[in-house]
Parts: structure tokens; C-alpha cells; sequence
């Protein structure tokens, strides 16, 4: 080949791969950019259905495990309360079974404080103990209607001096005895937000404190875009713009203890209309008419000065109320948390029936007037499992607290609830649970309660342990949850209700069961007959473990059946309850009313040990690992603070000093303290992160049901030395500068 | 024979031509409470760390997941708006173009990919990033001894120095692909729900290949309210939003 | 004595670099000068030593071989910074870039800006040097060697800061474009590709530069150190390759010094503007604009012969340079900074023009904030040009050491701050509102960032002592290629072309 040649060749070739390089092959070639299976080889899990038992709701979940380690929790989706989803409590809770202060054995206290002793000696003390009190003990939980307390109910139900009490959520009673005002027997009112087009919302954070907030999350999902050509409207009225009202199209900000009468003026509109427009309804005309007359006094125009809003407000929450039907009402802590409590629930739910009256065939709201066959069967699984409605709640515990002091109980059991840190300082429930000889704590973790008892007994993780549970709040339908090990016991503990079946077994005591699994199996025997829908042709251990696998049983029977009228009698009555009496406050004095609120993922304060839970940030503060008082800007710069600035909040009862987070959705004259904060006693992450707001709260009751008026305070604030940097994830000019999305 | 145009669109963001599968994922505004039960799902699912009190104040929170909220209008007619952010998937993702060792890439079925491995730490890609939804390990996360139990084995534990994001459950994804395969048949719509998806109590996230135009994804993304955040900057996300409704329910 | 001896002598003396003991027969000087002429008063009122080839050898090369005491101790002390700066750097290699300042979303903070920094001081040395020897700028001589080195080691300086500000160091070496198992190329669509390739050729080249250039002077101080018998005999031996200083040697030696100066003329702007395109190719409001590749090639020519006019003061006081570093020079050069401060001056503020009218809310939110929260910073920036464009429009201003000294000083400092305000403030106040921030450098930044300028004074401290550091060659070839012409009552300094 000579020289020529040997170029034209090259100058080919060259030419041909240029051309060759312009073409598009390279899409076909397996290209290395690419990471194989991109970077995930997933491994295959054991799902296992279980209970969540975070706080009382009884959201059935699902745990994810890997080689015997719970990985995940995830919503079960046949479950009538969760609906397949899980709220953040729920989801950290991985994050407390593999916590570090867990406690992994029992210990008594002495002289020199707590002693660790075996779980032997431990069962023994407490058998002993159980001889010597004859049955003058009580048992305290957070209101959980589950194994454990079935299982004490039934060792010493019987005995005289026995009380069980359950610490249950401020306002438990008042909602009770509100959804008891148009039904016969006690139960939580329960509004169907699902196929609501308008809603108005009586100071209910339903998303933060309701009594199940991913169930309230999926309704409002369902309300706000689950129908095809409908937006669901919700409005908002309460004191503080909570993250709930935050998702309302309205907030209206009501004075403290004034929704009662905001209540009333729009049902005053709403009777006005239905009189005006002569609308079809079953209910009688004259009882109409009776009750224009009583609500008379709550014209608009009358109660606007009032409610510090423009008569034609009211008008507006009223029109829509008739036109949009179906339409609910759903009363929340700011109306529970104030002695007029239960008044101002009758009225939210007397809206509720005239609701119902109006858009009779979409809405379900007055499931609690169906007399359905499943009715009795909710109620007697609640009374076999101890802690029922009447054993809940504010004056349950004055109850207690009154008969410590007197010396009636020589022992108590507390499980799984921290009194000494939630309840108000004006209780002194502190003082006098030191007067009582032996108490027991059943806990996973050292808390302030744990640590002022004589016996802490490490139980299982609910992840770890057996229990059967039934949901105070019910969606229409009977629900009895199972909750089973989904993991091995990851430290070395005990099921709390298995040492008392022990300890009664060994001071010779009638015991339902050998073990709690027992004893969760002889209830789902116990109540197998009575459930609608149960496949008959299983054996019973085939049946328990059917149920298992569903995470328990739960009818589905009455979903769609038409509700009836209320019986005459009912509405009748119910001229006698249209009043709102005026609020009254302790520390009336004072210029601020105090607002204590729970946020999203501290609860009452167990989620105060978890990292995820106080690193995530609050909905509304953003703010993370971190304590605040939220006040408005106007009263910021009145008391002559910016934010970050230590403002010290006082009470007849307490004091607390926190930094200033200036919030516009919060009225001037209201100052709100998230609760769950300043622990004392509570481990690491929440020892000393913030201060407890319940030190600052009084003992006023509700003058109806008896509960807590927890938000009936008024305080001073004060300026105080100091200030802190705000741990928020917003920038304090970027969270105004949010019309860059368009959204 | 395909126009310059065509085939420039087609190498760009259109899946659909060359693949089954093209993820989308969409967050309905009216739904959403702000509640953050999302924010830890994705915490649990993707071994996200917590970083603690003092790295916090330094804004170095890793949450892949994020809720941001915002103030409008003064009281009393003060409106609060949540929007969920995460690493949007954009089809022209910025961050892919600036990183110099491919540790973030496109892959075929529309995700934007982070390879820890490859990553050396250069950050480009979160300046790049008009979302700021990239994240940073800023030292090694700690997992100690018991927390490290509940780790997820299907997600790497990031070293420090890497960069990370939203992988939209890439391991969720694949293993409805797996199973799909096992069972001989395609991806059902509803098969593969990311954590954030799963858990939202109400319902705001919809997650599906969007290539099925019979899937939720699809309709959603048809619909009216559908909107790209930061549209204008031409990123073309996979990630879209249904715009909330009015905020006036009076007058 | 005429011209044409003048070209003459350049051609057959070989100038420079001459074999040890050559006593060159140099032209007088003073016979040239009239003394009555104003004009050459003001240009040549220093004094003179140009008078024998070996005593201006002596004198040049004195700060190389002879060290005082203060040096050590000074050099010490610098040693003591930059261990610190060090023990900054392994603590945050170990520990986690998390003991910087930086964070969401502000993921570059003080070490880009300081990279920017060092690679802007990196343009004093090689365009001044290249562009004189170009335009055959006479004044230019002297100052050759002190930019050239200049610039090799800001870059040295900088080239480290992206190694700093990784976060795995010890995978940085994914950017090679290494043949090896992982199958993997770097991704040459990204700007920081191009910037690690802008950076590593311009060190190459600058570093060739500065040896080209340093040939017949090592040879001058091999000479000298094998004639002394000192210990740098034994590298300068090496370096010198071997140079006598033939007409072969001087004739390639002009053509590659020439050929060096071209490429590295066209190297220059690019990298700076690709170090630029780092920050102008994202999408980031603020960052993205065209304006961005000459704005920072003329800051960066801005604050490099800023340096070198500090760096010509810092030496001639030093080392007593004062009949080779002129005032003439500081005053040339004081003319090519006035010129560049007003074009920079122009550049900023188009881009603060074209943000304020357009007030486009994002691009306006940096602007605002940076306007908001650092007015003395601003201060300081305008300061740094307007005040330099002032003074230095004043010839008694130009040709005073001491306000020459503290004003180029203030335009560096000025322009620091102004490379700190581009990377910033413009992270700090994003897209996206809800990650705004704010951002702080750290003691670590702070300490690495101080050690990185004590690096750099050390790489100069340890260069004097190696290396001849006036460009004698040069000097030696101005003064035979150029003298004074008598044209009437005037004397013009002439020159004959190279």
C-alpha cells in the first residue's frame, strides 16, 4: 500500500466514523451512567397486622419486619379507623421499640432510690402486695380500653375499693356527654365529615388532638376532593389558627368560650331559614317554632358585639350550612376546654340534627340514633374491658386524687400514663399519689410518674406484646382490635398484664386467664357469636388467627343504612339545652387567656423521647427540639418582644418562662403554649427541653360532665431576661413570600 | 423520518415512547393538613437521620421530605398554606447537567437517580437546584447501637460528604417491579405507593406511571388544577400539584 | 554612543546569562541622560546601577543567596498559620464539612469565594506579563518574574480550596478522567469539569511560563552558586539546563517565550471565565447571567495587578530593589489598574442596573438582601473602585509607595468581599423562600482560609530564596535595546524593536 492510498483510506474511515458517531446508537448501548437496578436491591419483609398503640384512636397498622426487626409501619388498609394510613406518632414508633433508655428491668425503690430486683422478686412483691390491699387499689391507664384493663377489671372488678380510672385526653367527658345529648347512652359524637360539603369546625383540631387524627384525615381528604365535582368547604372558628384550621377556606377568630353562642346564632339563622323556606323535614313544625323562640336571644345582630365579628359572618356560616347540605358541625378542645363546655357541644350538636334534618339521604352524622344490632355488643366489649367511658376522664381522676388523699388505697397500679406530668397543677396529683403506700408503674421508659412510684415494671413495646383493644371513638361500626408480637421482646421485659395475672395467680386471686394471650383469645371466644360476619366454619384457634391476620374484627354491616329520626322525646328536650352560659375563667384578672394546645407529634408528652418526632417540625411553628409561646405580633410588640425574646407567663398556680414565636393566626388577647414539653424526668431528648404548661392551670371543671376546662385560664406575661435562637425550618421573611409557587 | 424538534423532545422528557414505566408522582394541596406524618414515613422508610438540636439551628435538617408553610394576609384574614417538597424528578433536572461524576443521573423511567457511591461532595447540585430539596451529609449520621436495629436494609446508610434526596422509594419501585415480573404481568396502578403516599392520612399523594393513561396519575395530571412548581424555570417535574381551592367560603 | 552599537551589542554580547566572570561592557546611562531634561528627571531620578553587568548580577541576586535572620523567623511564623490552617483542614476531613459554616441551601460559602479569589489573583501575573511582552512594553521588565510567580502560586493556593470543599476528598479523584474498573468517565457536561480543566491547564501553562522565563537567570545564579561553592548549585545545575546563552539558545528561547505568551493570553480569560461559568451556567437568579465571563475575567485582572503593585512595593522595600523596581514601573503600572478599575466599575455596575430596573422579585431579593444586610461590605467595594479610580487618577498619587501600598491593599480586600457577595448572598436567598437563610463562616473557614494566604506568602518567601526573583535577563536586554535619543531640547527614551 503506498502513501496515497494509505490516506484516502484513513480520510474514508475518519469521514465514516464522524458520520457513524452522528447517529443515535448510543441509546441502545447499556450505558454505565446508569447504576444497576439503581442502587436498590430490595429484600422481602414479613408483614404483620397489629394495633397501634401510640395514643387511643386504635389505628389498625401494619409492621414491616426484616430478620425479626420492626422496620416500618404502615396503615392496615381494611381497617375502618386508619384507613390504610399512619399518622407521624405512629410511624416513630420503630424509633421507641429500638430506643436507648428503654428500661430493661424491674426496679424497686429504696432507700438509696430505685434497686434493680429479678422479675421473680418483682412478682412476688406485688402478689404480696395484692394480699395485703384486699382489694383497696386502683388502677390507672391513658383511658385504654384494652387487655390490661380488662384483665385487672376482672381480678378486682368486683371488690369494694377498687377503682379504675383512665387519664384520658382534656374534654373526654364533655364529648361524651355532648354526643349522649341526642342518644341514650355515652359515646363521642361522631359527625360524618366523609360526605359533608360544608363544615363548620367549633375550635376541633381534629388534626392535632381529635380522637383519631388520621381517621379525621381521611374524612376531610374524603369532604375536601373525593367526590368529582364537589370541593368540600370547612370554616374554621376557635381562638388560635390551628394547623387544622390552617386546611379550613375560614378562620374566624371567636373569643375564648364564646363558640357556644356562635353556635347557637347560626342555628338561630339556620331554624329561621328552615321556618322561612318552608322546608320539608320530619321534625314536627311546633318544636320548630319552640325553638325559634328560645333562640331568639341569639339573633345575629344581638351576639355579633360579642363574638367580635360582623352579624353578616354569621349570616354567611348559616346560608351555605342549609344550602350546601349535607353540612356538619364538629365541636373540638376549644369549645371542651371551657366550663361552658358541654352547653356549647349541645348547640354543636343541635346544628349536627338540623343538618341531618336538611340533607336527610346524603349523611350519615347520627349514627349514634341507629338502633343497630351491633349496639350493644360495642358496649359490652367496652364494659369487659375495664376502663369504659365512665371510668375516664377529669372527674374520674378528682376521684382518685380525693380518695388518695384520704388514705383509701393502700396500693395503685399506673400503666402507661404519666399524671404527675399531664395533669393541671391544680390537681396535685403528685402530692397525693406519695400518700399512697405502693404504686406500681408500668411503663417502657423513666418518667415523672415512674419515678414518684414504688415498683417500675418495664413492659413490652406494644410492637412486642399481646393486647386486645377497643377505640373509644368508634366510626359506626363495633371494633374490637387485636394487637399481637410482631417482634421478639428486644430487651428483657415482661408484659405488664401478664405479672399481674402472675402476682394475683400467686396471692391466690381469681385470675380470666394464665396469660394476656389467653386472655385475648377467651374475649375474641367470648364474642365470636356476636360477630356479624365471622366465618362460621373456623375452628376457634383458626378464627383467632384469622382475626389476627386482619388485626381483629370490625363490622361492616350498617355502612349505608338510612338513618331514622330522632324520637320526639329527644327534640323536645332539647329547648331546654339551647343556652350558652357565660364563661368563667380562673385568674380572671389577668389580661391573657392561655391557650395550651397539643401539637401534631408530641401528644401529651410521650413524644417528647423521640428524635424524629422532635426533630420533625411542628405544622405551623416549624419550629424543632424546641419549646414556644405563640402570640400575636401586635402583642409582641405591646409587651416589647421580638421573636426569640423570653417572656415569662405566670398563673396563681405557676410560672413558665419560653421564647416568643409572634404568630398572626392567634388572637391579641390569647397567648398558646404547645403541651408535652418540659419534662423533667423523661430521658435524654426531653429532660429540660422547654417547660410544662400544665403547672400553670387551675382545677376549673366543666359545671356539666365535670371535665378539665383546660383552656379556662387567664395569665400574666411578662417580659423576662434572655433570649433564644428559633430552631425553625422557615425563613422568618421567606414563610410570607410563598406567592413565588403560584400556587 | 423525525424532525429535529421531535427528536429533541423525545431525548428530553418524553418517556413514554421508550418506556413502560414513567414515574409521576402528585400532591393534592386542597388535601393536604400539614400533619407531617409523611415527613417521618419517609424518615422510617429511607434511614433519613436526625441530626439534633444543634445542627438544626444550622438549618441541616435532612428530612427528605419537607412541609413548607405559608403566611398570607394579616389578621385577621391570616390564610396558612402547606406545600410538601421533595426532590421533584424534574425531566430537565438541573442537577444533573453541573454534577462532574454522574452521581446523579436520569434514569429511563423518568426518576432522578442519586448514587451515593459516586458522589465526592461537591454540592453543585443543591446550588442548582431551584427546590432546595437536596441534602447534604454534613458528618456521618448516627445510627448507635439499639436505633440502628430498625435501619432499612433495602436503603443505604449515606457516608458523610454525599449528597442526598427524594429517590421517590426507588427500593418500593423496584420491588413492585420484582413481583409484577414474578407474576408475569405489568405494574398495576396502586401496586407501588412511596412511604410519603402510603401514610398521608388524607389522601394528598397519588403516586403511578403515567405513561397508563387509565392510571389516577394520568387524570390528575389532566386535570385542570395541575400545575409544575417553578414551571417558568422549564424543569419539567414529575412531581405535580393540584392547586388548592379559593380561600373565600364568604362573600 | 548610537543606536545602532546599541542593537549591535544585544546581538553579539548575548546579553545575559554569560559565561561567570564576563564583565560586560554596558552602556553608560548617565551619558545619555541630560541632565537638564525634566521629562527624564521625572522618569530616571532614581539612582543608577546599571554600570557593570556583574555588579548588577551581585545586587539582584543578593535577597536569592544572602538571608538575614527576620527571614526565618518570618517564615516561621507563617509555618505556625499555616499549621493551623491544616489542623483546620484534617479536623473537617475527619470530622465532616460540617465544621464549616456551610449548609442547606448555602452549599458553597467563603472557600468558593476564596477559590475565586486565588484564581482571580492568578491573572496579575501571567496577562500583565504576557500582554507587556506583546505590546513590547518597555517597563514591563522588572516586574516579569515577581507575577509570573505570582500567578503559579494563587493557582497552587487555589487548586487546593475545591479539594478543601469536597465533601469525599478521598473519592476527588473521580473527577480524573481515569481508565479504571468503575467504568467511568467524569461528566464533561458539567461546568466544574471544565473549570478542573481550565484550572490544570493554565497551571501547566503558567508553570512553563515561569521557567521558560527563569532559564538564562538560573543560569546567572548557577554560575554564581557553583562559583560560591553554595548548596543550590546542586538544583540550579539541573534547572538550568545546561545554558550558555548561545545565539541558538537565545533565538529559541525568544520564540518560545513569545509563542508562551500567546497561549497563555487566550488560557487566561478563559479560565476565569469558565470559573465563572461555574456559577453562570446553573439556574440560580442571581448567578445566571451573561455578564458573568468578562466581569470576572476583569475583576480578576483588577485585583491581580493590584497584587503585583503590592508584591512590586512589598519587594523593592524588602529586598531594596529600589533601582530596579522604578517608580516609573508603579507608576505604569498604576495606569494599567486605573484603566481596568473603571472597566470593572462599569461591569458592576451594569449588573446591579439590569437587576434594579428589571426588579425582577428574585434576582431583586439577592441584590436587597446584600444591599440590606452589608452595607459596609458595599462600602468597601465601592470604596474599592471608586476611590480607586480617584486617587489614582493623580500622578503624584501613583509614583507615592506608601498610598500605592495601602490602596491596592483596599482593592484586593474589595475584592475579596465582592467575590464573597456573588457566592453568598445569592444562595442565601434562593428559588424557593421557605430554605432562605443566612450563613456565617466558621473558625474552621476562617482558619483555613488565613492559612491559605499564608501558604501563599510562604511559596513566595521560599521562591526569593531559590530563585532569582528580578527577571535580569530581561533588564539587561531592556537596557541595551533601548536608550534616550536627544530630538531637540528633549530626551525620548527609544527602543529597538525586539
Amino acid at each position: 500500500m503506498d502513501r496515497r492510498s494509505f490516506l484516502k483510506l484513513s480520510g474514508v474511515a475518519a469521514s465514516a466514523s464522524v458520520v457513524g458517531a452522528c447517529s443515535r446508537t448510543s441509546q441502545n448501548v447499556i450505558s454505565f451512567v446508569e447504576a444497576p437496578n439503581d442502587g436498590a436491591n430490595p429484600v422481602d419483609g414479613d408483614w404483620f397486622a397489629t394495633t397501634c398503640r401510640e395514643c387511643n384512636a386504635g389505628c389498625g397498622v401494619i409492621v414491616r419486619t426484616v430478620n425479626g426487626r420492626a422496620k416500618k409501619i404502615e396503615g392496615n388498609a381494611i381497617h375502618p379507623i386508619s384507613r390504610g394510613k399512619a399518622c407521624a406518632r405512629s410511624q416513630a414508633a420503630v424509633q421507641t421499640v429500638y430506643h436507648p433508655e428503654r428500661l430493661t428491668t424491674p426496679m424497686l425503690k429504696g432507700a438509696g432510690g430505685f434497686e434493680s430486683i429479678g422479675w421473680d422478686k418483682a412478682v412476688d412483691v406485688i402478689s404480696q402486695r395484692f394480699t395485703e390491699a384486699e382489694g383497696k387499689l386502683f388502677y390507672l391507664n391513658n383511658g385504654a380500653n384494652d387487655a390490661s384493663s380488662g384483665i385487672v377489671n376482672e381480678i378486682f372488678g368486683k371488690m369494694d375499693g377498687f377503682l379504675n380510672v383512665g387519664n384520658s385526653e382534656p374534654g373526654f367527658e364533655s364529648l361524651v356527654a355532648g354526643g349522649a345529648a341526642l342518644a341514650d347512652s355515652p359515646r363521642l359524637p361522631f359527625p360524618d365529615l366523609d360526605h359533608a360539603q360544608f363544615a363548620i369546625l367549633f375550635g376541633a383540631d381534629i388534626f392535632e388532638s381529635g380522637p383519631s387524627p388520621v381517621f379525621w384525615g381521611g374524612s376531610f381528604g374524603e369532604c375536601r376532593r373525593g367526590r368529582a365535582s364537589v370541593r368540600g368547604r370547612l370554616v374554621y372558628a376557635g381562638s388560635r389558627l390551628s394547623s387544622t384550621a390552617a386546611v379550613c377556606d375560614l378562620w374566624l377568630p371567636v373569643p375564648p368560650g364564646k363558640l357556644g353562642l356562635l353556635a347557637l346564632s347560626v342555628a338561630q339563622v339556620v331554624v329561621d331559614i328552615i321556618i322561612s323556606r318552608k322546608l320539608a323535614l320530619t321534625i314536627p313544625r311546633n318544636a320548630l317554632g319552640r325553638w325559634s323562640e328560645v333562640l331568639k336571644d341569639y339573633d345575629p345582630e344581638k351576639v355579633a358585639a360579642q363574638l367580635e365579628m360582623p352579624a353578616e359572618y354569621i349570616h354567611k356560616l348559616a346560608i351555605p350550612f342549609v344550602d350546601e347540605s349535607p353540612s356538619v358541625a364538629i365541636a373540638g378542645a376549644d369549645v371542651t376546654g371551657h366550663v361552658n363546655g358541654v352547653a356549647a357541644l349541645d348547640a354543636v350538636e343541635f346544628l349536627n340534627m338540623l343538618s341531618y334534618e336538611i340533607g336527610r339521604e346524603k349523611l350519615r352524622i347520627h349514627e349514634r340514633l341507629t338502633p343497630e344490632p351491633n349496639e350493644g355488643l360495642k358496649r359490652r366489649i367496652t364494659q369487659a374491658l375495664g376502663v369504659d367511658h365512665e371510668a375516664q376522664g377529669y372527674k374520674r381522676m378528682v376521684e382518685l386524687v380525693d380518695g388518695m388523699e384520704q388514705g383509701k388505697y393502700s396500693m395503685g397500679i399506673i400503666s402507661h400514663t404519666n399524671p404527675v406530668f399531664d395533669t393541671p397543677a391544680g390537681l396535685k396529683f403528685k402530692d397525693a399519689m406519695s400518700k399512697v403506700g405502693f404504686t406500681v408503674a408500668v411503663a417502657n421508659f423513666m418518667d415523672e410518674t415512674a419515678a414518684e412510684a414504688t415498683l417500675v415494671l418495664p413492659d413490652h413495646h406494644w410492637l412486642e406484646g399481646w393486647s386486645v383493644q377497643n377505640p373509644n371513638f368508634v366510626p359506626g361500626v363495633p371494633v374490637l382490635n387485636l394487637q399481637q408480637p410482631v417482634i421478639r421482646p428486644f430487651v428483657d421485659t415482661r408484659s405488664g398484664s401478664d405479672i399481674i395475672l402472675a402476682a394475683a395467680a400467686a396471692a391466690k386471686l381469681k385470675t380470666p386467664a394464665a396469660s394476656t394471650e389467653e386472655f385475648v383469645q377467651g374475649k375474641v371466644k367470648q364474642f365470636r357469636a356476636e360477630m356479624l360476619g365471622a366465618p362460621a366454619y373456623l375452628g376457634d384457634e383458626e378464627f383467632f388467627r384469622h382475626l389476627l391476620r386482619n388485626g381483629g374484627w370490625w363490622s361492616s354491616e350498617i355502612e349505608n343504612e338510612p338513618t331514622p329520626t330522632p324520637p320526639d322525646s329527644v327534640l323536645w328536650e332539647y329547648r331546654d339545652k339551647l343556652k350558652a352560659p357565660e364563661p368563667e375563667f380562673d385568674g380572671a384578672e389577668n389580661p391573657f387567656y392561655l391557650h395550651p394546645f397539643q401539637t401534631v407529634h408530641m401528644g401529651r408528652g410521650q413524644g417528647a423521647n423521640n428524635g424524629w418526632l422532635q426533630e420533625a417540625p411542628d405544622p405551623i411553628t416549624t419550629l424543632m427540639w424546641q419549646f414556644w409561646v405563640e402570640m400575636n405580633p401586635a402583642t409582641a410588640a405591646k409587651l416589647g418582644v421580638v421573636e426569640g425574646d423570653m417572656v415569662k407567663i405566670s398563673s396563681a398556680h405557676g410560672s413558665i418562662t419560653a421564647p416568643v414565636f409572634p404568630y398572626k393566626g392567634i388572637r391579641p388577647d390569647v397567648v398558646a403554649v404547645p403541651i408535652g414539653y418540659g419534662h423533667t424526668n423523661y430521658g435524654k431528648l426531653a429532660t429540660g427541653r422547654g417547660e410544662n404548661v400544665m403547672t400553670l392551670l387551675g382545677a376549673k371543671q366543666d359545671t356539666d360532665s365535670g371535665a378539665h376546662a383546660w383552656r379556662a385560664q387567664k395569665v400574666k406575661v411578662e417580659k423576662a431576661q434572655g433570649r433564644m435562637k428559633m430552631l425553625r425550618n422557615a425563613h422568618p421573611e421567606g414563610e410570607y413570600k410563598g406567592e413565588v409557587f403560584q400556587l | 423520518m423525525r424532525t429535529l424538534k421531535e427528536s429533541i423532545k423525545v431525548k428530553s422528557f418524553n418517556y413514554k415512547k421508550h418506556n413502560d414505566y414513567s414515574w409521576s408522582m402528585i400532591i393534592d394541596l386542597d388535601r393536604c393538613n400539614g400533619c407531617g406524618a409523611c415527613v417521618i414515613g419517609c424518615q422510617a422508610e429511607n434511614n433519613v437521620a436526625t441530626v439534633g438540636e444543634e445542627e438544626v439551628g444550622k438549618k441541616r435538617n435532612m428530612h427528605w421530605l419537607r412541609i413548607e408553610r405559608y403566611i398570607e394576609g394579616e389578621y385577621p384574614h391570616v390564610k396558612v398554606r402547606f406545600l410538601p417538597m421533595m426532590c421533584q424528578h424534574c425531566a430537565q433536572a438541573p442537577c444533573e447537567s453541573v454534577c462532574p461524576v454522574y452521581a446523579t443521573y436520569h434514569n429511563p423511567e423518568g426518576l432522578n437517580v442519586q448514587v451515593y457511591n459516586r458522589c465526592i461532595g461537591t454540592r453543585f447540585c443543591g446550588n442548582n437546584c431551584p427546590y432546595s430539596v437536596r441534602y447534604f451529609n454534613w458528618f456521618d449520621s448516627s445510627f448507635p447501637e439499639p436505633v440502628n436495629n430498625q435501619l432499612n436494609p433495602d436503603v443505604s446508610v449515606r457516608e458523610r460528604g454525599v449528597m442526598e434526596k427524594c429517590s421517590l422509594c426507588m427500593q418500593r419501585i423496584r420491588r413492585g417491579k420484582d413481583t409484577a415480573k414474578d407474576e408475569g404481568r405489568e405494574v398495576q396502578d396502586g401496586d407501588i405507593q412511596p412511604a410519603c403516599a402510603q401514610t398521608c392520612p388524607t389522601g394528598a399523594i397519588t403516586f403511578g406511571n403515567i405513561n397508563d393513561h387509565e392510571s389516577k396519575v394520568y387524570k390528575m395530571a389532566h386535570s385542570g388544577r395541575a400545575i409544575s412548581l417553578f414551571e417558568e424555570k422549564g424543569t419539567h417535574p414529575a412531581v405535580k400539584y393540584l392547586k388548592g381551592g379559593t380561600n373565600d367560603v364568604i362573600g | 554612543m548610537s543606536l545602532d552599537d546599541n542593537v549591535k551589542r544585544s546581538a553579539d554580547a548575548g546579553v545575559a546569562g554569560g559565561h561567570h566572570g564576563d564583565v560586560m561592557a554596558l552602556p553608560e546611562i548617565e551619558s545619555f541622560r541630560d541632565p537638564e531634561t525634566k521629562a527624564a528627571k521625572a522618569h530616571y531620578d532614581d539612582a543608577d546601577i546599571y554600570r557593570d553587568e556583574k555588579g548588577f548580577n551581585e545586587h539582584t541576586l543578593r535577597p536569592m543567596f544572602f538571608t538575614t535572620k527576620s527571614y526565618f523567623i518570618f517564615t516561621l511564623a507563617l509555618g505556625l498559620v499555616m499549621a493551623q490552617g491544616l489542623g483546620f483542614f484534617v479536623y473537617q476531613t475527619f470530622v465532616g464539612l460540617g465544621m464549616a459554616g456551610i449548609h442547606e441551601p448555602v452549599y458553597w460559602g467563603a472557600y468558593i469565594a476564596t477559590f475565586v479569589f486565588w484564581v482571580g489573583m492568578s491573572h496579575s501575573g501571567t496577562i500583565v506579563s504576557s500582554i507587556l511582552r506583546l505590546t513590547q512594553a518597555n517597563w514591563r521588565r522588572p516586574i516579569l518574574r515577581a507575577a509570573e510567580a505570582m500567578t503559579a502560586f494563587s493557582l497552587m493556593v487555589a487548586g487546593l480550596f475545591p479539594l478543601i470543599h469536597v465533601g469525599r476528598l478521598w473519592r476527588a479523584y473521580y473527577m480524573v478522567p481515569l481508565p479504571s474498573q468503575r467504568m467511568l468517565w467524569p461528566n464533561f457536561k458539567s461546568p466544574l469539569m471544565w473549570d478542573f480543566c481550565a484550572i490544570n491547564i493554565y497551571l501547566t501553562g503558567s508553570m512553563t511560563f515561569l521557567y521558560i522565563g527563569l532559564l538564562p537567570d538560573l543560569a546567572v545564579a548557577r554560575d554564581k552558586a557553583i562559583a560560591m561553592g553554595n548548596w543550590r548549585r546542586h538544583y540550579l545545575k539541573v534547572l538550568a539546563l545546561g545554558w550558555r546563552g548561545s545565539h541558538r539558545e537565545w533565538s529559541v528561547y525568544n520564540k518560545c517565550s513569545l509563542f508562551l505568551a500567546v497561549i497563555i493570553l487566550l488560557i487566561a480569560p478563559s479560565v476565569h471565565t469558565i470559573v465563572s461559568w461555574d456559577f453562570a451556567m446553573t439556574m440560580t437568579p442571581g448567578w445566571h447571567t451573561t455578564i458573568f465571563g468578562p466581569y470576572f475575567v476583569v475583576g480578576a485582572i483588577y485585583s491581580g495587578i493590584a497584587a503585583v503593585i503590592t508584591l512590586m512595593i512589598t519587594l523593592r522595600i524588602l529586598f531594596n530593589l529600589d533601582d530596579v523596581i522604578r517608580k516609573f514601573h508603579i507608576d505604569a503600572l498604576g495606569k494599567l489598574l486605573l484603566v481596568i478599575a473603571i472597566i470593572w466599575t462599569y461591569f458592576y455596575f451594569c449588573e446591579f442596573i439590569t437587576n434594579w430596573y428589571s426588579h425582577k422579585p428574585e434576582e431583586w431579593e439577592v441584590m436587597a438582601w446584600q444591599g440590606h444586610r452589608f452595607p459596609y461590605h458595599l462600602m468597601v467595594m465601592l470604596g474599592g473602585s471608586c476611590l480607586t479610580i480617584f486617587c489614582l487618577s493623580w500622578r503624584r498619587f501613583r509614583s507615592c509607595m506608601p498610598c500605592m501600598f495601602a490602596l491596592t491593599l483596599l482593592v484586593n480586600c474589595g475584592m475579596y468581599i465582592e467575590r464573597y457577595l456573588i457566592v453568598v448572598p445569592i444562595l442565601s436567598r434562593r428559588d424557593n423562600p421557605f430554605m432562605w437563610t443566612d450563613y456565617t463562616p466558621t473558625i474552621t473557614e476562617v482558619g483555613i482560609i488565613v492559612a491559605s494566604f499564608a501558604y501563599f506568602i510562604f511559596l513566595y518567601a521560599i521562591f526569593i530564596k531559590l530563585f532569582p526573583i528580578v527577571t535580569m535577563a530581561d533588564v539587561k536586554e531592556g537596557v541595551i535595546v533601548s536608550g534616550d535619543v536627544r530630538l531637540g531640547r528633549h530626551a525620548v527614551r527609544v527602543q529597538v524593536k525586539e
